[in-house]
């Protein structure tokens, strides 16, 4: 009995063992950054001076300030082009080619994945081209077969930019949808087609009952990491490329950099990156509920 | 897990373990012999590219050879990433010992309220600095109060060793090609735009995308509409009390404001700008001049170096008057990114010591003139320098700008937020979603509010 306890206690502390240097961390560079930017929050500070306790000032200025809400539009722009569209556009190719027999698969496997390496700015700044009025490929192809009076400075207008901006979500993240949702569909048994097409159903309700059941898992997956990459991560460096911000492209992340280390005003900063972290938290947390494997 | 594999486990710990540390203790060790042996002075700055970096490197070389056991180690970035960089550092008591920072309340305020920087007036004293270089009225530029709530005098926190203004850069064949000389007012200005547009030539190369290109070219405008209105003196007193000294009893809403915010609407509406310009980001307008798709560019000296080297014979001419005749209008510009000193430094006679090298020595106006800089050494000697050139017309500018007392201001300066606010609202003001009042209320409602938050003085 003795050893049997002693035995489990000694596995029981190796297992921390094992986790401590992970746990390490993500405590000094993940957990305590993020409780410092929370604990910033509540106060006013320039990030050189003093710190004065403002409670919830900054939070409060949150509801009034008009930039905060206009960058929440543009992430709610960038939600609806680099998450739902992308999961949409991979749902219908994967569920095409996904049972074909395809030759070259690995080829096309490598093509789709291959926006995923480039780096954000690189994106950003190669789409900014893309779109450059003068001589964009864009505006150039509009050119050739004769539609130039739908030339336009793409990234020039506020009815325009973030669209434009969003397109590029579309490309970045369409093939990864379409790698996830073939490598799903293709565990899913064959049977079950067979036996929904000896009953007479045709595609799209083979679609619907058992191929989108199926992959509940995977489109949870899909949308809870396009959707944090539409609020945070690659929409800053895309942005910050490509537009800087300007006309009604400017992201949260790329308000609360500008806050924080343009007009030094950490303490807003942090209260509005603390807001950004509420939504993500709400947003990951409700798609993984819906998506609850029974 | 049995005893075996608890061993391996153990060691691998350890082994990490001992690599880490082992990295730790010879950094350190090595840094305490290096400190026996040498001294080194770390410098964050952006005086990259070909106009600046040759300059910075000869006054390092001449530095070396009056001390030879100091090394300054540069970490060279653009400004805006170093602002992100320099700030956090100087909060944290680390960080470079020289450093640019830059002007008004985007880096040097707060780190004057913060106390982390030194008050450079005795430097300045025992190496003349104020007697050799630039004019009065640009040495407030770099001035703080001693507790940082007052802009514009005080003590001095930044010196720079170069100048630099905004002009118009115009393509002297397409001028002299369709019979245009150089506009003396802001009439001449747009009719030389209009005779442009008439032969298919796009005037003005602009980038929408990239913020500050509209608010150079507002605070030019701004200066000449305001000249007219007020008078000069009258003019840069009231500038020299918004930007520098935000003084309550001022504000933007004021005819001459909405009048050049009117004027560069307008300009659009006649099509003077190049096509899509709003969509064009930052250098693609100095792209297109320099291929020739446009007539002019109006943007500062730090990009002569790059046009003279075009294919493009270019020149240079300073914003027009707002009637021919006037006085010479105030432009845009000053000295560079100031280089101040650290707090922190443990050196700092010998950082003082290489700023005054940089700062004042033949071999940097030299270089500076080799490489088409603005000296701060004022006035310039124009001996020497071919007359038909784009740097003589820099000089001939730089000159005239400091001989006349009068500058204006990157309009950026005022608030923390006016950056932000210039930029969207002149967007929306050449994309014609507001009206010019609009626009002016815009900076307004900014300036009130930073009146509202602004550093107040201790008592």
């Amino acid at each position: 009995m003795k050893d049997i306890n002693g035995g489990k206690l000694h596995k029981y502390v190796l297992s921390y063992l094992y986790l401590a240097p992970s746990l390490i961390v993500i405590i000094i560079f993940l957990l305590y950054p993020l409780f410092n930017s929370f604990r910033y929050s509540f106060f006013q500070w320039d990030g050189v001076g003093r710190m004065s306790f403002v409670a919830i000032t900054n939070y409060i200025g949150i509801f009034k300030d008009a930039k905060f809400w206009i960058s929440f539009r543009a992430n709610l722009v960038y939600i609806l082009f680099f998450s739902f569209i992308p999961t949409l556009f991979g749902l219908i190719v994967s569920s095409v080619v996904a049972r074909a027999n395809i030759r070259g698969v690995r080829i096309f496997r490598t093509i789709f994945f291959t926006p995923q390496v480039i780096a954000s700015v690189a994106v950003g700044t190669i789409f900014g081209w893309i779109y450059a009025p003068q001589f964009g490929v864009v505006n150039q192809v509009l050119d050739l077969v004769g539609l130039e009076s739908f030339q336009h400075a793409w990234l020039g207008s506020s009815a325009t930019a973030p669209v434009a901006v969003g397109f590029i979500g579309v490309w970045l993240w369409t093939g990864f949808c379409i790698i996830i949702f073939v490598a799903g569909i293709q565990k899913i048994d064959e049977d079950f087609y067979a036996s929904a097409q000896l009953d007479g159903a045709n595609s799209v309700q083979q679609f619907f009952h058992i191929t989108l059941p199926a992959l509940k898992y995977e489109i949870v997956v899909v949308i809870i990491m396009t959707m944090i990459r539409a609020l945070s991560t690659n929409v800053f460096g895309i942005v910050s490329a490509a537009t800087g911000g300007a006309f009604g492209t400017r992201p949260i992340s790329l308000y609360a950099y500008q806050l924080a280390f343009v007009q030094h005003d950490i303490g807003y900063a942090s209260s509005v990156v603390a807001v950004l972290a509420v939504i993500v938290f709400v947003i990951s947390g409700l798609s993984m509920r819906i998506g609850e494997r029974e | 897990m049995n005893k075996k594999e608890k061993l391996n486990f153990v060691l691998l710990v350890l082994v990490v373990l001992f690599f880490s540390l082992s990295g730790v203790f010879a950094t350190g060790s090595q840094e305490k012999g290096k400190r026996a042996e040498k001294i080194t002075l770390q410098m964050w700055d952006d005086y990259s590219g070909k106009t600046r970096d040759p300059v910075v490197k000869a006054a390092i070389e001449q530095f070396k050879k009056l001390h030879p056991n100091v090394d300054i180690q540069r970490t060279v970035r653009p400004l805006k990433d170093l602002t992100t960089m320099i700030i956090p550092a100087l909060s944290a008591k680390k960080g470079p010992d020289m450093m640019v920072v830059n002007s008004g309340e985007q880096m040097e305020g707060p780190l004057v309220r913060g106390g982390h920087l030194v008050n450079l007036d005795p430097y300045a004293e025992k190496y003349g600095w104020t007697k050799k270089l630039l004019n009065p009225s640009l040495w407030n530029r770099v001035r703080y109060s001693e507790d940082g709530t007052v802009f514009g005098t005080g003590h001095i926190y930044g010196v720079s060793f170069d100048g630099e203004l905004v002009g118009v850069y115009y393509n002297k064949d397409m001028f002299k090609g369709n019979g245009l000389g150089i506009p003396k007012s802001l009439d001449e200005f747009e009719n030389v735009c209009e005779k442009l547009k008439g032969v298919g030539i796009a005037p003005i190369a602009l980038a929408g995308l990239k913020d500050y290109r509209f608010f150079h070219l507002y605070a030019l405008v701004q200066a000449s509409v305001l000249s007219h209105d007020m008078g000069i003196e009258e003019a840069q007193k009231y500038l020299e009390d918004i930007v520098l000294r935000w003084k309550a009893d001022r504000s933007f809403v004021i005819p001459g404001n909405i009048e050049a915010a009117k004027i560069i609407q307008d300009w659009v509406r006649k099509g003077y700008f190049v096509k899509g310009f709003l969509g064009l980001k930052g250098s693609d307008d100095l792209a297109l001049f320099m291929a020739g798709k446009s007539a002019m560019f109006v943007q500062g000296s730090w990009y002569s170096t790059e046009i003279a080297d075009s294919n493009i014979n270019a020149g240079l001419f300073p914003f027009p008057p707002y009637k021919k005749g006037e006085p010479f209008s105030p432009q845009v510009g000053g000295a560079t990114t100031p280089f101040g000193m650290s707090k922190y430094s443990k050196y700092k006679d010998l950082d003082a010591e290489f700023m005054n090298i940089l700062l004042t020595s033949d071999t940097t106006v030299r270089l500076q003139k080799e490489n088409s800089v603005l000296p701060a050494r004022i006035p310039v000697s124009l001996k020497g320098i071919d007359k038909n050139t784009l740097y003589y017309d820099l000089l001939d500018d730089w000159n005239k700008i400091n001989e006349s007392g009068h500058m204006t201001f990157f309009l950026d300066w005022t608030t923390p937020t006016m950056w932000d606010t210039l930029a969207e609202g002149g967007r929306s003001l050449m994309g014609m979603k507001i009206t010019p009042k609009e626009f002016v209320n815009k900076l307004e409602a900014d300036y009130l509010n930073w009146q509202k938050n602004k550093p107040k003085p201790k008592k």
